[in-house]
């Protein structure tokens, strides 16, 4: 099957082509809170650009060779200098582009996915991809109608069936203190945002979303926290908390 | 929603820190690899030390300048072969660059491995006992080949792992090596000559089979051999005249020029600068320090008598009555009967040169990459291998010719051992091209300047890069002209208008043949390009991508 002109059969067809190869293959970013969203088109239609990805540490060395059969052309320069940690291909007939993490996703903080890759059979698991959204120190709008409708949409729980897992949001952030801080300022971002009139919400979907993060915060609040964690409390944002993110000319 | 950004797309967090970078530059002007064995070379001459570091570090400053400056203009990787191709166009820039930033690195290779084998494999044999094969490897030319067979085997191994790894590898060997070199510095104040003369005719007999009363003999051997440099004190123009020498240790704050297309917020001037001046300070700091303590230990006019001693030995086969080279790291630890702590201190110590190896290779692998982008040269020279998805092609590049140069070097074929100042030498006038290059950048490239951090840097209305540039080459000038006609006859690696000098024709020839060679790849692929209907001048005339 040829490239898709729509991004989401592409992306559709990317996976099912992994998946064949046995290439751990999942999608992040806008794409993937589309997917999990039931109505995506309530907070905003959107253009999605390129296709971000997320594949095991293992399927590394296998990627230039899949998505040369999927008709992609390797970004060479890129990828030599960052193909451990990051890949990107072009689609020449679409001018998009799909931009892949290797193992870990690594923004302003590190998420690790090694070994969460295969609980979802889409997207990477909805507690990663709530955090992916809120570890952007500069957040923008899209990426907090992202977070908003990822809560709206999908139920906080214990597990990751179809859930946002708790645990595995407090797992991480109790041990990064700057993942925490990060997801804090902007989980407050996100109830500014959902409380404005201008946004297509009923009230009870406003209050579902504020309530979801009302746990997250509540699991912030009991989570375990190590002395390294507390003592990197007391210095707060006085020092950076986070890595800095570039802009990459493709 | 004031508070919230505007994001193109997907950005990225490169591999190295600025603290990364710090690290890889200060490994790069490495105290104990290349500083203590240039210093060990440098008895001969009238400067002293001390003053010539700082001196010689009063110059570079000039040159952080201009690299941290074009580095906020154009962080791409390839560094000076970028600068250079795109604001002189494709041949100077190409021609210069790759003898500066690949030639010239198979000639840096026997060097990184006779500081391997005097460093890391002569002391620690020793102190384990094995007398004899830590003499082979310290003393026999194939002891030298086999040691830098060992070195390319390293230094391929990590430039294979990655940026990543590698920060972590030189990372951990920071903090080791800076242990180790404490534990010196506090042995050297806290010994005295008397326990050090003792500790040394005793350790040098037990461990290396060295004859009795090893101390006086190597006074009398040393000052027959010329050992004449003082810590401190000559004249301004023989402290300048030590330069060209010491620069071989402590030009090369900028090594990391061609990675910074991998180092995070490199166009922030003020931090590339940040990176690199603090890694001269503090080798500066630490070779002063390291001065002192050998002078008040070990004794300064016995640490050039040893130097001298040795390298007669190395050079004009004079017998040395210390049979092995005199490491400072194994003097301080002479200061310790016990084994254990000697075995510690030195493995340390090592350290210092396995956080720095694979400087040998890992900043030419962008400059490969670089042209290979440029298709400059084949594609194949950038082509990640398969099944390793490692640059194998770009290693071979660098490591095949390396085991030629090293076999004529182990064996002194063609008199190579003379050229321990040729790399530095043709890096030196790549770096005067890169000078060149920045003096020019702020009227050349206009929009690019003006749109960069630096544009408002200026000194009595002239850019800052401008001011910083002349500066830089005409202390590059200096060092060339030294070098070239040397005319006091110091220097041994050009051709000498002094009767007494050395008039080098293996360097010269050399140079030669590396220039051509890449002369001829310049022109032949301009060609071959031309065929196929690109037009490399338009290559070259466009900033790459990242």
């Amino acid at each position: 099957m040829p490239i898709q002109p729509d991004i989401l059969d592409e992306m559709n067809r990317l996976i099912d082509a992994a998946r064949e190869q046995a290439i751990l293959l999942r999608v992040i970013g806008g794409l993937a809170v589309r997917v999990k969203s039931d109505d995506y088109r309530k907070f905003v239609t959107r253009e999605y650009p390129d296709i971000d990805f997320v594949t095991a540490e293992k399927d590394q060395r296998a990627l230039e060779n899949f998505f040369k059969e999927m008709g992609y052309e390797s970004n060479k320069q890129f990828n030599i200098l960052n193909g451990a940690q990051r890949q990107i291909y072009r689609d020449p007939s679409q001018s998009r582009h799909v931009d892949i993490f290797i193992g870990d996703f690594m923004m302003c903080h590190r998420l690790p996915m090694n070994s969460r890759l295969h609980l979802d059979p889409i997207t990477v698991p909805l507690a990663e991809l709530l955090l992916s959204k809120a570890q952007i120190v500069e957040l923008n709008r899209k990426d907090a109608l992202d977070i908003a409708s990822i809560l709206l949409y999908n139920e906080t729980g214990k597990d990751d069936d179809n859930k946002i897992n708790l645990d595995r949001i407090a797992q991480l952030c109790s041990q990064d203190w700057g993942l925490y801080k990060t997801t804090s300022i902007n989980l407050k971002r996100v109830v500014e945002i959902v409380s404005e009139e201008t946004l297509n919400l009923t009230e009870s979907e406003r209050g579902l979303i504020k309530k979801r993060i009302g746990e997250i915060q509540q699991t912030f609040e009991s989570m375990p926290k190590s002395m390294q964690w507390k003592m990197r409390d007391k210095v707060g944002t006085r020092v950076r908390w986070y890595e800095e993110v570039e802009e990459v000319a493709r | 929603m004031s508070n919230l950004f505007v994001r193109k797309a997907t950005g990225m967090v490169r591999s190295w820190s600025v603290f990364d970078a710090f690290v890889y530059a200060f490994f790069s002007i490495n105290l104990v690899t290349l500083g203590f064995y240039i210093f060990s070379q440098m008895y001969y001459f009238e400067g002293g030390l001390l003053p010539s570091i700082l001196v010689s570090g009063f110059f570079l400053i000039f040159e952080i300048i201009v690299y941290a400056s074009l580095i906020a203009v154009m962080p791409r990787s390839g560094g000076d072969y970028v600068w250079q191709t795109r604001i002189f166009g494709g041949g100077i820039g190409f021609i210069l660059a790759i003898t500066g930033w690949w030639f010239t690195l198979w000639t840096w290779v026997p060097l990184y491995g006779d500081m391997l084998r005097h460093i890391v494999i002569t002391p620690i044999l020793g102190i384990l006992g094995a007398t004899s094969t830590a003499l082979w490897f310290g003393q026999t030319s194939l002891g030298l080949f086999v040691t830098t067979l060992i070195t390319l085997a390293i230094v391929t191994g990590i430039v294979v792992l990655g940026m990543k790894s590698y920060a972590r590898i030189q990372k951990w060997s920071f903090y080791g090596g800076m242990l180790g070199l404490a534990i010196v510095v506090v042995l050297l104040f806290t010994g005295s000559q008397a326990a050090f003369k003792a500790g040394l005719d005793k350790n040098a007999t037990e461990l290396f089979n060295a004859q009795p009363g090893v101390y006086d003999a190597t006074v009398t051997a040393g000052t027959d051999a010329g050992a004449v440099t003082p810590l401190s004190g000559g004249s301004f123009n023989a402290i300048l005249l030590t330069l060209p020498y010491i620069v071989f240790f402590n030009l090369w704050p900028n090594w990391g020029a061609t990675l910074y297309g991998e180092v995070r917020g490199a166009t922030d001037y003020k931090r590339n600068f940040a990176g690199m001046a603090w890694a001269l300070g503090v080798t500066t700091l630490l070779g002063v320090l390291f001065f002192l303590g050998v002078n008040k230990t070990i004794g300064w006019d016995f640490y050039m008598q040893s130097n001298a001693a040795w390298w007669n030995f190395q050079w004009y086969g004079v017998e040395s009555p210390l049979p092995v080279w005199p490491y400072p790291a194994l003097f301080a630890v002479f200061l310790t009967n016990s084994r254990l702590i000697q075995l510690v201190v030195i493995l340390l110590m090592s350290l210092w040169w396995f956080g720095w190896a694979g400087t040998v290779f890992l900043s030419s692998s962008r400059v490969i990459f670089a042209a290979a982008f440029d298709r400059l040269l084949p594609e194949k020279a950038a082509e990640l291998n398969e099944r390793t998805g490692t640059p194998v092609n770009a290693l071979l590049l660098m490591v095949i010719p390396s085991i030629i140069i090293s076999y004529l070097f182990a064996y002194n074929t063609a008199s190579f051992r003379s050229l321990t100042l040729f790399g530095t030498l043709v890096i030196a006038i790549m770096y005067f091209g890169t000078a060149i290059a920045a003096i020019f950048l702020p009227y050349v490239k206009k929009d690019l300047f003006n749109a960069s951090p630096i544009a408002q840097m200026k000194v009595a209305g002239i850019p800052l890069i401008t001011v910083s540039g002349v500066i830089f080459a005409g202390f590059l000038g200096y060092l060339l002209f030294q070098w070239f006609l040397d005319p006091n006859a110091l220097f041994g690696i050009g051709y000498s208008i002094n009767e007494a000098g050395l008039k080098n024709t293996t360097s010269l020839i050399l140079m030669a043949v590396l220039y051509g060679v890449a002369a001829a790849l310049y022109y032949g692929f301009k060609s071959y390009r031309k065929s196929k209907g690109i037009d490399l001048d338009k290559v070259t005339a466009e900033i790459p991508v990242e």
